[in-house]
């Protein structure tokens, strides 16, 4: 397949952010945005922009339609807050159509305490095979995933980037104990674009409250450029969450911040962890 | 699974709205709209936001849902009818996405965009799906041939005569390059992929990706989107 320079594909910012490129053209240009920082903040804002085409369209819907949508609505289980995992076309923070639409089987373990030596000795001996995945996910981290934490659903496509991850020559594993307690872990490829970040044992938070992940730019002119790279998802005491963020830079640090459910879009606090990804 | 059966398009068959020549759905309405702002940008200052609300009702808060329905529905449903051209399964996929709204709410990251590009790109991406699905494509192109799509501008204008929202995307529309401005609302509100469009247009297809997206930079500034 010919692979299209990266200045070309560049240019298919616009007619993506339209959702006009289908089939091969779409994922090949998902996954140039995947690299390619610019790109994605010009879908993001092109996506902005489109919506405008869509509030000068806006008409009524028929009588009765409002009752039939809110009458259906208890019906219709909700996702739990976990962030969109995987693949470029989620970067931009608009995919749920496309990615949520997918069931997110659970994958539960019984609760399997092992002993844990250091993480980053253990990361030879993990044989990754897919079907062997959550299990060697699972035992790696130290993760209990049980019915009491059925709101962590670690998705295929989580469990897939942490595997894709874990089996790149050069992978780094950086593990700190939290300000607040816990433990948050980042699984890093030098170079690459992608971080897991693990969380464990985090204080629970109210509902009012979400545990925001920041990836924070290396000062330039005595700026960090800072941006979100999505919620943790709520768990039970003694949780932990995954979150697979993209549109890491290099010289990028991993913060998480509490934040006032919704998000922020900068921190408000100082971050009670942080990661410096090595470069 | 009852999610799955909502995610999936529902059946597209002909409806009996297939002969009709006078456009989108919607489009005849009257300027008489209520309980539905007139568009989303004007909204009085009270109102909580968007991203507010969905953080409700991403903890289930069914009376936040409604004030997003509120917000969400007009602009969801004529999007819908602009895309797939048929009243009924406009309303088909402007109920799916609404609660796909419901059922996603969590997901939506206010660091990557405003709530309201994250709502209507779902509704955009379900009304493209549904156009581009079996069977809707031939229904689609005898619609075509009844409803010009090359002559949007009027058509928005004629919708929305008095929102000034539309009047400004109207005014800004303007302001392109015919080529531009063609191959964009081919492109959003036909839901013709850039192959398509270039093959409509008759012109190459590095030209129509490069005025597309030209087109949209610029309308990006006319707008005044702060991204």
């Amino acid at each position: 397949m010919v692979r299209l320079p990266g200045r070309n594909q560049h240019a298919l910012a616009g007619v993506y952010a339209l959702n006009a490129l289908a089939g091969v053209e779409q994922d090949r240009f998902e996954r140039h945005m995947d690299g390619c920082q610019a790109c994605l903040e010009e879908v993001r804002s092109l996506y902005e922009t489109a919506s405008g085409l869509a509030l000068a369209v806006a008409a009524p819907p028929p009588p009765g339609f409002r009752e039939r949508v809110l009458a259906a609505v208890p019906s219709v289980p909700q996702l739990p807050a976990q962030p969109v995992a995987d693949q470029a076309a989620p970067d931009t923070g608009q995919d749920t159509a496309r990615h949520s639409a997918r069931p997110r089987p659970a994958h539960r373990r019984p609760a399997r305490k092992v002993r844990r030596p250091g993480l980053a000795g253990l990361l030879p001996k993990i044989a990754i095979g897919v079907a062997a995945v959550a299990t060697a996910v699972a035992v790696f981290l130290g993760v209990r995933l049980n019915s009491v934490q059925s709101q962590l659903s670690v998705s295929k496509a989580e469990q897939l980037a942490l595997t894709r991850l874990l089996n790149t020559p050069g992978v780094r594993v950086l593990a700190a104990r939290t300000k607040l307690g816990g433990d948050a872990t980042a699984v890093h490829v030098p170079g690459q674009t992608r971080v897991v970040v693990l969380a464990k044992d985090l204080p629970v938070l109210p509902g009012s409250k979400v545990y925001q992940v920041w990836l924070i730019g290396a000062k330039v002119k005595g700026v960090n450029h800072i941006r979100s790279a999505g919620f943790l998802a709520r768990t039970a005491a003694g949780g932990t969450t995954i979150l697979v963020a993209s549109g890491v830079r290099i010289g990028d640090t991993v913060g998480i911040t509490i934040e006032p459910a919704g998000g922020s879009k900068q921190p408000t606090t100082v971050p009670f962890v942080a990661l410096q990804l090595a470069r | 699974m009852g999610v799955m059966a909502m995610t999936q398009a529902g059946p597209h068959g002909p409806s009996a709205g297939s002969g009709q020549g006078s456009g989108a759905p919607g489009q005849g309405a009257s300027g008489q709209r209520p309980g539905i702002p007139q568009d989303g940008a004007s909204l009085a200052a009270g109102d909580p936001p968007l991203e507010l609300l969905l953080s409700r009702v991403s903890r289930g808060d069914q009376r936040a849902f409604e004030a997003v329905y509120d917000r969400l529905a007009g602009p969801v449903f004529g999007l819908a009818g602009r895309v797939v051209r048929d009243r009924a399964q406009a309303e088909e996929v402007a109920q799916e996405v609404l609660l796909e709204i419901w059922r996603t709410a969590s997901r939506f990251d206010p660091g990557r965009g405003s709530a309201q590009s994250w709502a209507l790109t779902i509704a955009h991406r379900r009304a493209v799906d549904r156009v581009r699905s079996a069977g809707a494509a031939s229904l689609r192109e005898q619609r075509s041939a009844t409803t010009s799509v090359f002559a949007p501008i009027e058509d928005v204008a004629d919708t929305v005569a008095a929102s000034l929202e539309a009047e400004r995307v109207r005014r800004c529309l303007g302001a392109l390059t015919d080529l531009q401005r063609e191959a964009i609302t081919l492109a959003y509100y036909g839901g013709y992929t850039y192959r398509e469009v270039s093959d409509r247009l008759k012109v190459a297809l590095g030209t129509v990706k490069t005025r597309v997206r030209d087109g949209l930079i610029r309308l990006r500034g006319c707008l005044g989107v702060a991204w």
